[in-house]
C-alpha cells in the first residue's frame, strides 16, 4: 500500500529541495543579481535592502543575500556529511552488536549508553578546540578552508551515531527471530553475508529515517558550535559562523542576526518535518 | 533494589572514570603549554628555568604517569590551580555550579509548566485541529537553535523595549533579590522554550497513552468528565514516565544551558567551560567537564531511582 507523504513532510521536503537548490546554485545566483559575497566595499557598509543588494550589506559592505547562499553551501554540506558518516558509523555498530550478540553486543551497547550520558556540547568545546598538530597529522592536511570544515564533520560524526545505532541495532534483533534469516542460516550462509545482504537491507527504513531526523540535530550542533568561534573558521562561513559575527553588531545592526538564524531554523525544520513524515510513512511502529 | 543500585553506582563510575582518563589525554591536545606561556610572559626565564618548571610540574612524565598522579590528587580533593582567576578550582566552580542549576531549574520548571497543559490538550483532542497546531509548535521549537532564540529575546526586551537587562546576573552595586531574578528572566525563558518542544512531545504521547487504558473506560463508565479523568487519574499515571525521560535528557538541557549561558554572559559551567577552553586554563577545563558529566550521571541515576520508586511494577526483586 503506497500513501503519500503527509502535508507537513511535503512541505518539509518542498522547503529543503528549495534550500538546497539554491545553495547549489550560488554561483549562478550571485552573477545574475550582480552580487557578490566576498566583494568588500567599506563605502556601502550596513546598507538596508536596496536593488542592488536585495538584502542590504553586512558590515564589511559585503551582500548579505550572497553570503546567506553561500553560508548555507557549507551549513548544508556540512550537515549532510556529517550525518551521513555518524549513520555509516551507527549502522554499524548497530548492525554488529544486533546480529553478533554475546559480549560484542554488551561492549557496544555499554559504549553507546557511555556517549549518550556524556553532555555534548562541552565535550564537543574541547574537540573543537583541539590542535590537530599535535595529533601528528601531516600539516597539509590542516590548513586550508576545508580542513575545519572535515574536523568539524568527524568530530561531530564522533558524537553523532548513537541514536542510529540503537535503533539499528534493535530492528535487527527483531529481523533476527524471523524466518527467512532462519532459512539463510539453513541454506549454509555465513554469519557476514546474512548480516550484509539480509538484515541490513531490512534495516534501510528504520535507518533512513533515524539518519534524517538526525540531520537536524546535527545543524543545530554545527551552528552552535561555530557560533561559539569553534566551528567553520572564517574566510568560510556558515550560518552559525555569521551569527558569531553578527553579535558583535547586535546593538547597532540587529538585522544581521536575523537572517542566517533564520535559515537555521527553516532548514533545521524542514529536515525535522520530513524525517517525522517519513517515520510515519516507513517505520509506522516507531511512534 | 539495592544490587540494581549499585550496579548502576559502579557503572556510573567507571563511565566517569573512563571520561576523566579521555579528558586527560585530551587536554594534552590543547594548543599551547602552560610552561612555555609562562616562559613567554617572562623574558627573564632561561631554558634551565624552563625545564626546571616542566620537571617541578611533572609534564616531562610519560601520559600515564602524569593522569595517575592527577587522579589521586583529584580524589582527595585537590583539583589544582585555576590559571585565569589563580583560584583553587573547587573555588571556582562552585559559584558556577550554582548559577547553572538555578538556570536549570528554571528553565526546566517553566517549560513543564507551558508544555503539560498544552500536552493534555493535544492528548485530549487527537488528530483535531489543536493538537497539528500544537505539533507544528512543538516542531518548530526543536528547530529552533537556542543561541538565536536568546539574540532575538535580547534585541526584542532588553534593546527595543529596554524592560531587562541583556546580560550578566545582578547589576553592579544593586545585588538584591528583584534585581538578580530580572537577570534571570530572559535565560529562563530561552532555556524554558528550547526544553518546551520536546517536553509537549513527550507529555502529548504518554497521555494519550494513558487514555487507552481500561481504567479509564472505568472511569468514565462511572461518570467522570474527560477532564476529570485527565487530571485524577492520567496526570498522576504520566508523571512516571515523563519524569524518567526529563532525567534521561539531562545532559541535553545542560548543552542548551552552556549555549545560553554564553548568549547572555551568565557566569554559570557553560561560560566556565567554555572561557576555561579558550583560556587554556586546563586544570579548570577538565574539573569543570568531569562535573558536568558527573551531573549528567547523576540526572540519569535519579530518573532510574525514582522511576523504580515511583512505579513498583518495574521495581526489580
Amino acid at each position: 500500500m503506497r500513501r503519500a507523504l503527509p502535508p507537513a513532510a511535503r512541505l518539509g521536503l518542498g522547503l529543503l529541495l528549495a534550500l538546497l537548490l539554491a545553495a547549489a546554485a550560488a554561483p549562478w545566483l550571485e552573477a545574475a543579481l550582480r552580487v557578490s559575497a566576498e566583494q568588500i566595499d567599506l563605502a556601502a557598509m550596513l546598507q538596508p535592502p536596496s536593488a542592488a543588494h536585495p538584502l542590504g550589506t553586512d558590515d564589511l559592505g559585503r551582500d548579505l543575500l550572497a553570503r546567506l547562499l553561500r553560508g548555507g553551501r557549507v551549513s548544508l554540506l556540512v550537515a549532510l556529511s556529517a550525518a551521513s558518516l555518524a549513520a555509516l558509523l551507527g549502522t554499524a555498530i548497530g548492525l554488529v552488536a544486533g546480529t553478533r550478540g554475546g559480549w560484542a553486543d554488551a561492549l557496544l551497547m555499554r559504549l553507546t549508553d557511555g556517549v549518550i550520558a556524556l553532555p555534548l556540547l562541552p565535550l564537543l568545546i574541547v574537540l573543537g578546540a583541539l590542535d590537530p598538530a599535535k595529533l601528528g597529522l601531516p600539516p597539509a592536511w590542516l590548513t586550508g578552508a576545508g580542513a575545519a570544515a572535515g574536523r568539524i564533520v568527524i568530530i561531530i560524526a564522533l558524537v553523532g551515531w548513537t541514536t542510529v545505532a540503537r535503533l539499528v541495532r534493535a530492528a535487527a534483533l527483531s529481523l533476527k527471530q524471523q524466518d527467512f534469516i532462519r532459512s539463510a542460516q539453513a541454506l549454509g550462509l555465513g554469519p557476514g553475508r546474512i548480516m550484509l545482504r539480509h538484515i541490513l537491507p531490512n534495516t534501510l527504513p528504520t535507518l533512513v529515517v533515524a539518519a534524517t531526523l538526525s540531520v537536524g540535530n546535527i545543524m543545530l550542533l554545527e551552528s552552535a558550535l561555530s557560533f561559539l568561534g569553534l566551528g567553520i573558521q572564517p574566510p568560510l562561513a556558515s550560518w552559525g559562523t555569521m551569527l558569531n559575527g553578527a553579535l558583535q553588531q547586535l546593538f547597532t545592526a540587529p538585522v544581521l542576526a536575523v537572517w542566517p538564524g533564520a535559515m537555521i531554523f527553516l532548514a533545521v525544520m524542514a529536515f525535522n518535518l520530513l524525517g517525522d513524515g517519513l517515520q510515519q510513512r516507513l517505520d509506522p511502529r516507531q511512534r | 533494589m539495592t544490587r540494581h543500585l549499585l550496579l548502576r553506582l559502579v557503572q556510573g563510575a567507571l563511565v566517569l572514570l573512563v571520561m576523566s582518563f579521555l579528558v586527560y589525554a585530551l587536554m594534552g591536545l590543547m594548543p599551547g603549554d602552560p610552561v612555555e606561556m609562562m616562559a613567554a610572559a617572562s623574558p627573564s626565564m632561561t631554558p634551565e628555568d624552563v625545564a626546571r618548571l616542566k620537571a617541578l610540574y611533572g609534564v616531562d612524565q610519560p601520559l600515564l604517569h602524569r593522569y595517575l598522579v592527577w587522579l589521586g590528587r583529584a580524589l582527595s580533593g585537590d583539583f589544582g590551580y585555576s590559571r585565569l582567576t589563580a583560584l583553587p578550582v573547587a573555588a571556582t566552580l562552585g559559584p558556577a555550579l550554582r548559577n547553572s542549576l538555578a538556570l536549570m531549574g528554571g528553565g526546566l520548571s517553566l517549560g513543564l509548566l507551558l508544555a503539560l497543559p498544552c500536552g493534555a490538550v493535544a492528548a485530549l483532542r487527537q488528530g483535531g485541529w489543536s493538537d497539528r497546531l500544537l505539533n507544528l509548535l512543538a516542531f518548530a521549537t526543536i528547530s529552533l537553535p537556542m543561541f538565536w532564540l536568546g539574540l532575538l529575546l535580547i534585541m526584542l526586551f532588553a534593546v527595543d523595549l529596554a524592560w531587562l537587562p541583556a546580560s550578566g546576573v545582578e547589576t553592579v552595586g544593586n545585588g538584591d533579590l528583584a534585581d538578580r531574578l530580572r537577570h534571570l528572566l530572559l535565560p529562563t525563558l530561552t532555556v524554558a522554550l528550547g526544553c518546551f518542544g520536546p517536553y509537549l512531545r513527550y507529555s502529548r504521547s504518554v497521555l494519550a497513552a494513558a487514555l487507552r487504558e481500561p481504567w479509564v473506560r472505568t472511569a468514565r463508565a462511572k461518570g467522570l468528565s474527560w477532564r476529570q479523568v485527565l487530571l485524577r487519574h492520567c496526570l498522576r499515571h504520566a508523571l512516571i514516565p515523563l519524569f524518567t525521560v526529563l532525567a534521561l535528557d539531562f545532559g541535553g538541557l545542560f548543552s542548551g544551558v552552556l549555549v545560553t549561558e554564553s548568549v547572555f554572559a551568565y557566569p554559570g559551567m557553560g561560560k566556565l567551560i567554555y572561557d576555561a577552553v579558550l583560556g587554556s586554563d586546563y586544570n579548570l577545563a577538565l574539573a569543570a567537564l568531569l562535573l558536568a558529566t558527573l551531573t549528567t550521571l547523576l540526572g540519569n541515576l535519579a530518573a532510574d531511582l525514582a522511576h523504580g520508586l515511583l512505579d513498583k511494577r518495574v521495581r526489580p526483586a
